[in-house]
């Protein structure tokens, strides 16, 4: 329907669109490393879904995981490769989980809604770390904002060239597989199904809310800097200004979609990610000259919301 | 001193517009999270129509009403198919985005940044001016929703619709008359962003919208409350703003995460704690 609508080629852009992220490696690739991308990210709104809370901040939290990440690689350059990898794994979760630490803090103390303070922090982070990368951490690549590039060593190796599809995007579903086992077979996987049905019930079960919006948000920020740690490591070997844009409305639009089940992340991620990586190609080859990007994702929401609600109905029905 | 307040009081009129806007879709019992993207939008819409009107005044009443009747349409859709009102703020928000990317490319082939001769405006009139009509809009919102039945009707139905629908009236349209009502306060506040920079910057709003909700919740949901809210965040603004001058290092990126970081501390610092969510 967009295609008929902006575009002068409609039909071959049509099947362009359709097909042409499969007949080569480097966008086939393309669009797989973008949904782990997703996947990664998905996951962790899809489990701050379950609590029935949102997280707004997943484009910030991405971008802070993805340059503590970067920055720790390039401080601990005279360490062994898997100690610089460790320490900026564990920069690149610790730090979104204190963003969303944060959140959970001052829903606690001033019962903030999550889904604005998330988004506030997300919001103050990303021109600060635009201005660190501008400033004094920019790499000496001319016009590039970006960080220095990471050393050789701590590279995951491509492995469909030239796609960025990386040995670690493949981290991605067996995290999305771990979220279904703990949303769906442990016990604190059912006391956050049971606060996302009901607070009160949730209470009545003697289940501590702040325990379990604590735990969540935690997760959810740690699971977004996550995906920053592999887009640095695994696809852009550097932290570029910029590189989340877009990310965390598409990794919400996974989880939404996958009506929070991580399981389902996986699918959902993989046919949005086609549908963006397709709409690039399209967008790149027949000249459309505005976002068509924004325009899907704008849609795409439009449809969930209505199918998101639906299904609320249904859960409410059934329960 | 004077000199200091008035400029604060001048940054002020877009978000205080905006957040009256949200402050009334509030009382409606929806968080008014389209407000960002309504901004958005009215602001290119006053660029544009006053570009092909060649009146700034035409361009200005044009982008209100075609930026609340898209609202009204957005809000009468989600009505009727029973969309979750947030998720589908959300898409709209993006969504208005996109519509101002493509109607940039096709009217003025460009989608970054657009300036003409005939949406040019002295800096000092545009400032006063914008600055009177933003306390005229704030002081008729707050008789409309204080003095009038419709307002009172507003004010319940966030809280006690059940009132409103024992005595027969529609609480589904009472809803979207609140976020029609919200929607011209931040169409207003778009233009007034637009008129002060005599251009359209794409994403010229900067995240007022999710300020203005941060104003709400830390006005206690009170017009009071909300307006010492943005005064308050406005001073930080400015104050930030002017760092520059003291600091002549800090880098510019820095200084745009500065109005979050003071709503995060003020929410912070803010006593007691917040009814409601």
């Amino acid at each position: 329907m967009i295609l008929l609508v902006v575009s002068s080629h409609t039909f071959s852009a049509a099947s362009d669109f359709l097909t042409g992220s499969f007949t080569s490696g480097y966008y086939l690739g393309a669009v797989l490393n973008t949904a782990t991308l997703f996947m990664a990210a998905g996951l962790g709104d899809a489990i701050i879904l379950t609590t029935g809370e949102f997280n707004l901040g997943g484009e910030g939290q991405i971008y802070a995981g993805g340059f503590a990440a970067a920055i720790v690689l390039n401080l601990t350059e005279n360490m062994p490769p898997s100690v610089s990898l460790l320490c900026a794994f564990a920069a690149a979760v610790a730090v979104p989980a204190l963003m969303a630490l944060l959140s959970a803090l001052l829903k606690e103390l001033k019962n903030a809604s999550i889904l604005l303070t998330t988004f506030l922090i997300s919001a103050a982070v990303i021109p600060f770390i635009d201005s660190l990368i501008a400033g004094k951490f920019r790499g000496s690549y001319g016009n590039l904002l970006a960080t220095p590039f990471i050393r050789e060593s701590v590279r995951f190796p491509h492995i469909l060239n030239p796609s960025p599809l990386s040995v670690i995007s493949l981290s991605a579903p067996l995290l999305c597989i771990l979220g279904w086992y703990l949303i769906y077979r442990t016990g604190y996987g059912k006391q956050l199904q049971i606060t996302g049905i009901s607070n009160e019930f949730a209470a009545y079960c003697g289940y501590s809310r702040k325990k379990i919006i604590y735990s969540s948000l935690i997760i959810s920020g740690a699971l977004h800097g996550i995906t920053g740690f592999i887009a640095v490591t695994g696809t852009y070997y550097t932290c570029h200004s910029g590189f989340y844009s877009g990310m965390g409305w598409d990794a919400l639009s996974c989880a939404l979609i996958a009506a929070s089940n991580p399981a389902a992340v996986i699918p959902s991620s993989l046919i949005l990610s086609w549908i963006f990586t397709s709409a690039d190609r399209v967008s790149l080859n027949y000249n459309s000259g505005f976002d068509i990007n924004l325009l899907i994702q704008g849609v795409m929401l439009a449809c969930i919301s209505i199918q998101y609600a639906g299904g609320m109905r249904h859960d409410r029905h059934h329960s | 001193m004077t000199d200091i307040i008035l400029n604060i009081l001048f940054l002020s009129s877009p978000l205080l517009l905006a957040s009256f806007g949200a402050l009334i879709s509030e009382y409606a019992g929806r968080t008014a999270v389209f407000i960002d993207g309504i901004i958005n939008l009215s602001a290119f819409l006053c660029y544009a129509f006053t570009v092909l009107t060649k009146s700034p005044a035409a361009g200005c009443i044009l982008s209100v009403v075609c930026s609340t009747a898209f609202i009204l349409l957005f809000l009468t859709a989600v009505e009727q198919v029973h969309a979750n009102p947030f998720l589908a703020a959300l898409a709209l928000n993006i969504f208005s985005g996109a519509i101002v990317s493509l109607l940039s490319a096709e009217i003025f082939g460009t989608r970054g940044v657009l300036t003409s001769p005939l949406f040019t405006f002295q800096a000092v009139p545009a400032r006063y001016s914008t600055f009177i009509a933003a306390c005229i809009l704030t002081a008729a919102g707050i008789i409309f929703l204080f003095v009038t039945k419709r307002g009172l009707y507003i004010r319940i139905t966030g809280t006690n619709s059940d009132v409103l629908l024992s005595k027969g009236i529609n609480v589904s349209r009472t809803r979207v008359l609140a976020g029609c009502l919200a929607a011209v306060y931040a169409s207003c506040a778009g233009c007034i962003l637009a008129i002060r920079l005599s251009s359209f910057v794409p994403n010229i709003s900067s995240g007022k919208g999710w300020l203005a909700l941060a104003a709400v919740f830390l006005g206690k949901r009170t017009s009071t409350g909300t307006i010492i809210a943005v005064a308050a965040m406005c001073a930080a603004e400015y104050f930030a703003a002017n760092l520059q001058n003291v600091l002549p290092h800090i880098s510019t990126p820095l200084l745009l995460s500065f109005p979050y970081i003071v709503a995060i501390i003020l929410i912070f610092i803010e006593p007691g704690k917040n009814s409601g969510n």
